[in-house]
């Protein structure tokens, strides 16, 4: 009778210390994959952040490069560029960066279009001979020079 | 019967373990591999561009060049009393140059290719004086103004 | 007796092939999370190096622009950063280094001069942390005497 009694207690020792034991082991895998997930969350945002920043800029600077006339308009957060009969309007607003083309013969007008990236602000300025693009997406801001 | 319970609840079973580590693994390996496409793209994305950047700015220097070419031409039209004639005569020898003749001096148009789909076109009017003004500095995409770029379809004719 | 036996194999069985399993797991987890955790060390070592590169690149367009309006690629970096560490080796060849001193750019020029003007290269090589990251050749057109009138 005494036997079976100690049987029984480490028994429920064994059973308490092996589910511990899974529990911890399983507590460290969801850990470890939690990590895993942080790392490449962190990775790729930080490819969202610069692909943004750096195809933004890219993309209304060779717009510059290959339009014939530009016009800066809005205060300087949106372009009007013109080229073979086409106009383009690029600008900013509520959080995004806007694309449309008309006929050159029309009025241009800045609303309406396609949205092109996610921005929380574009401004660019006439600066000596270049224009001074610069682009604010999340809390980084970057800029860059185009010819005028 | 009751040994028979005991034996079912007594500790954890077996294979509880191996499938929180196969799945672990398969979530690990997942999470890296896409980490490791996510920092490749990244990677090809900025080779990409900053190939293009190096095409561009060759082409740029190229256009320069001749530019300055250009210049010294028109420094040597400008001493000679026909400054329209010398130099259209002295353009016409560099290659790739077109020249004509506007109010007061001369046009020259040249383009400098950046890559096989885009090209550099500068457009520069020389005065009388020497003074040059630059009237386009412009990226263009060379399929644009290809005129062999259309599908060929049968006319209707044998 | 014989019941007793079984309950005693029963009861210990089970907890000695949990102990067996969790080693052999714990084993073949060590094998391919060392594995998993060098791929992922790849990936950051790449993904940091991509953010890298690619401010890298918009500066040496941003100089590049600026280069092309002075042809003096200590007021292109002015420009471009904030305080930089100019040090000018000899008359061509110029190191400059961020604030920071994060980025090192080593730029040499190469100036030709003609009848009319005079015609700059540039050559300019980033580095970080001795490590070339990007180079970019560019020129500028300076006429004499300010011939260009845009």
């Amino acid at each position: 009778m005494r036997n079976y009694q100690n049987k029984s207690l480490s028994d429920s020792v064994g059973t308490v210390g092996s589910m511990l034991l899974f529990l911890l082991f399983t507590g460290c895998m969801l850990m470890i994959i939690a990590v895993a997930a942080g790392t490449y969350s962190r990775i790729s945002s930080n490819f969202d952040k610069t692909f943004g920043a750096s195809a933004t800029l890219r993309y209304v600077s060779n717009k510059i490069k290959s339009s014939e006339s530009a016009e800066i308009v809005e205060d300087g957060r949106g372009l009007v560029l013109k080229s073979g009969g086409i106009t383009n309007i690029i600008y900013c607003r509520d959080g995004a960066l806007y694309e449309k083309s008309i006929s050159s013969e029309d009025e241009p007008e800045i609303s309406g279009g396609d949205k092109i990236f996610d921005l929380k602000s574009l401004n660019i300025t006439e600066n000596g001979s270049w224009y001074r693009i610069t682009i604010v997406l999340g809390d980084e801001e970057s800029f860059t020079l185009v010819r005028r | 019967m009751n040994n028979k319970k005991k034996v079912r609840g007594a500790g954890m079973g077996v294979g509880y373990v191996s499938v929180m580590i196969v799945f672990a693994s398969i979530c690990l390996t997942i999470f890296a591999v896409l980490s490791l496409r996510a920092a490749g793209s990244n990677d090809a994305f900025n080779e990409r561009s900053g190939e293009f950047l190096r095409q561009y700015y060759a082409a740029d220097s190229k256009a320069k060049q001749i530019l300055a070419q250009l210049d010294e031409c028109a420094k040597t039209a400008v001493a000679s009393d026909f400054f329209e004639e010398s130099f259209e005569l002295a353009a016409g020898e560099i290659d790739g140059v077109t020249t004509s003749m506007t109010r007061g001096g001369c046009k020259a148009v040249y383009s400098v290719e950046i890559n096989d789909r885009q090209k550099l076109s500068v457009e520069v009017t020389f005065k009388n004086n020497g003074k040059y003004e630059i009237t386009r500095w412009q990226s263009k995409s060379i399929s644009s103004n290809d005129d062999d770029s259309h599908i060929n379809v049968w006319d209707g004719t044998f | 007796m014989i019941s007793l036996k079984t309950v005693n194999k029963g009861v210990r069985r089970p907890i000695n092939l949990f102990l067996a399993e969790i080693i052999i797991a714990l084993l073949f987890f060590s094998i391919s999370g060392a594995v998993i955790l060098q791929v992922f060390a790849a990936a950051d070592i790449k993904s940091r190096k991509s953010g890298e590169l690619e401010s890298v690149i918009l500066c040496a367009q941003t100089l590049a622009e600026a280069y092309f309006e002075s042809g003096n690629i200590v007021e292109a970096a002015k420009i471009v950063w904030e305080n930089p560490e100019i040090n000018t080796t000899d008359g061509s060849n110029t190191e400059i280094y961020t604030a920071d001193g994060k980025i090192c750019l080593n730029a040499s020029e190469q100036r030709k001069k003609t009848s009319a003007g005079e015609l700059c290269e540039l050559n300019m090589v980033f580095s970080s942390d001795g490590e070339e990251l990007y180079a970019l050749s560019c020129s500028a057109y300076l006429p004499d005497g300010g011939n260009a009138y845009e």
